[in-house]
């Protein structure tokens, strides 16, 4: 089924880890049985935000604040943005 | 039983009918924490799952629940998931498992594909031929023009002069911002709508994501809709194309494309 045109398609992307983490923590199939972690336990997206967070050099803490709730649509994370940024 | 160092464990990135090359061949992907990436046959015409073997200091459940917070260890296990994945759709049909799907044991797995096997050859069928397209759209800040008659109480005669009222200027200033940034998600979403039933139009099918936090995208513009489309391998020129049409005509969206990817988003749900 595929042609050599299917793999050139795939060579050179960019992809940034915030899109493979949308599909990678949220998407996929979920397997049962004997796992290891049953990653659908699992809160992936708030994983990921700590993981974030704590990557963060412990002086910036103080650039970070919370902006801009009340825009988001009901159910997303909520907003942080820096502020040096606005 | 006890051994001196702990057996193997079973990490899987999924399933394919990828045909012509072996995983563990030239050529081949790597596999996570250094591991050979090699195909274990799934019942379902020419069905391979994807599988290495790992070490349970990096895998087992407590360094899994450890390692998935730590941020370089996830980047690099999440982009050679989709590596490996990434090379077997270049192959042929691929459905892509969630990360960190681990088992203890390769007869656990086996057992656990088999229980799925109808499920995802079906899937596999469906998304045969086909590549997954993300779209991002962001609210463009002052894209949106102004409604004159929102302004009608800030605007009001009986107003003081603000340089006399210097916390009233203030607050109608905060007021003006923050009408701007309602007026400029608006527009944007009214945009996203209208993007999004156009681009269904050439899609075999939708899934929304929830929108990206600026936090972990770094993208200060708000995120107004995250959608995932499936698109025909031979559709995927007129879908880019129509992308840089909706562009011109819709100026309070930025619309960012990503892909392909394997049909991450298009799987079937766990049972």
């Amino acid at each position: 089924m595929s042609t050599p045109s299917d793999s050139t398609l795939w060579a050179d992307r960019q992809v940034a880890l915030v899109d493979l983490l949308d599909r990678l923590l949220a998407g996929g199939v979920v397997l049962t049985g004997d796992v290891v972690l049953s990653i659908a336990d699992v809160d992936l997206v708030q994983v990921s935000l700590r993981a974030l967070i704590r990557s963060v050099p412990a002086e910036g803490g103080a650039l970070w604040t919370e902006q801009g709730n009340d825009r988001l649509p009901p159910g997303s994370t909520p907003t942080m943005t820096p502020s040096s940024a606005t | 039983m006890s051994t001196m160092t702990e057996p193997d464990l079973y990490y899987c990135y999924g399933v394919t009918r990828a045909v012509g090359e072996q995983p563990d061949g030239p050529g081949g992907p790597a596999g996570v924490a250094g591991s050979t990436v090699e195909f274990v046959p799934v019942t379902g015409d020419g069905v391979n799952a994807l599988v290495s073997r790992v070490p349970p200091s990096e895998f087992d459940e407590a360094a899994l629940r450890a390692n998935l917070e730590r941020l370089p260890w996830l980047d690099t296990v999440a982009r050679t998931h989709d590596g490996v994945i990434a090379w077997a759709a270049g192959l042929g049909p691929t459905l892509p498992f969630r990360l960190a799907t681990v088992y203890r044991e390769e007869s656990r797995l086996r057992v656990a594909l088999d229980g799925r096997a109808a499920a995802l050859t079906a899937a596999l069928d469906q998304v045969d031929g086909r590549v997954e397209l993300g779209l991002k759209v962001y609210a463009v800040a002052g894209a949106a023009e102004p409604d004159d008659t929102t302004d009608a109480a800030g605007a009001s005669a009986e107003s003081a002069p603000d340089d006399q009222q210097p916390g009233r200027a203030y607050l109608r200033r905060r007021l003006g911002e923050r009408r701007d940034r309602d007026l400029a998600w608006n527009s944007a979403v009214e945009g996203a709508d209208r993007a999004d039933r156009s681009l269904s139009e050439l899609a075999d099918d939708r899934r929304q994501h929830r929108p990206q936090d600026p936090n972990l995208s770094g993208v200060p513009e708000p995120n107004v809709r995250n959608v995932a489309y499936l698109v025909h391998r031979d559709r995927v020129e007129e879908f880019l194309s129509r992308v840089d049409a909706l562009r011109e005509c819709l100026p309070s969206c930025r619309l960012v494309i990503t892909g392909p990817w394997a049909p991450y988003s298009f799987v079937p749900e766990s049972d």
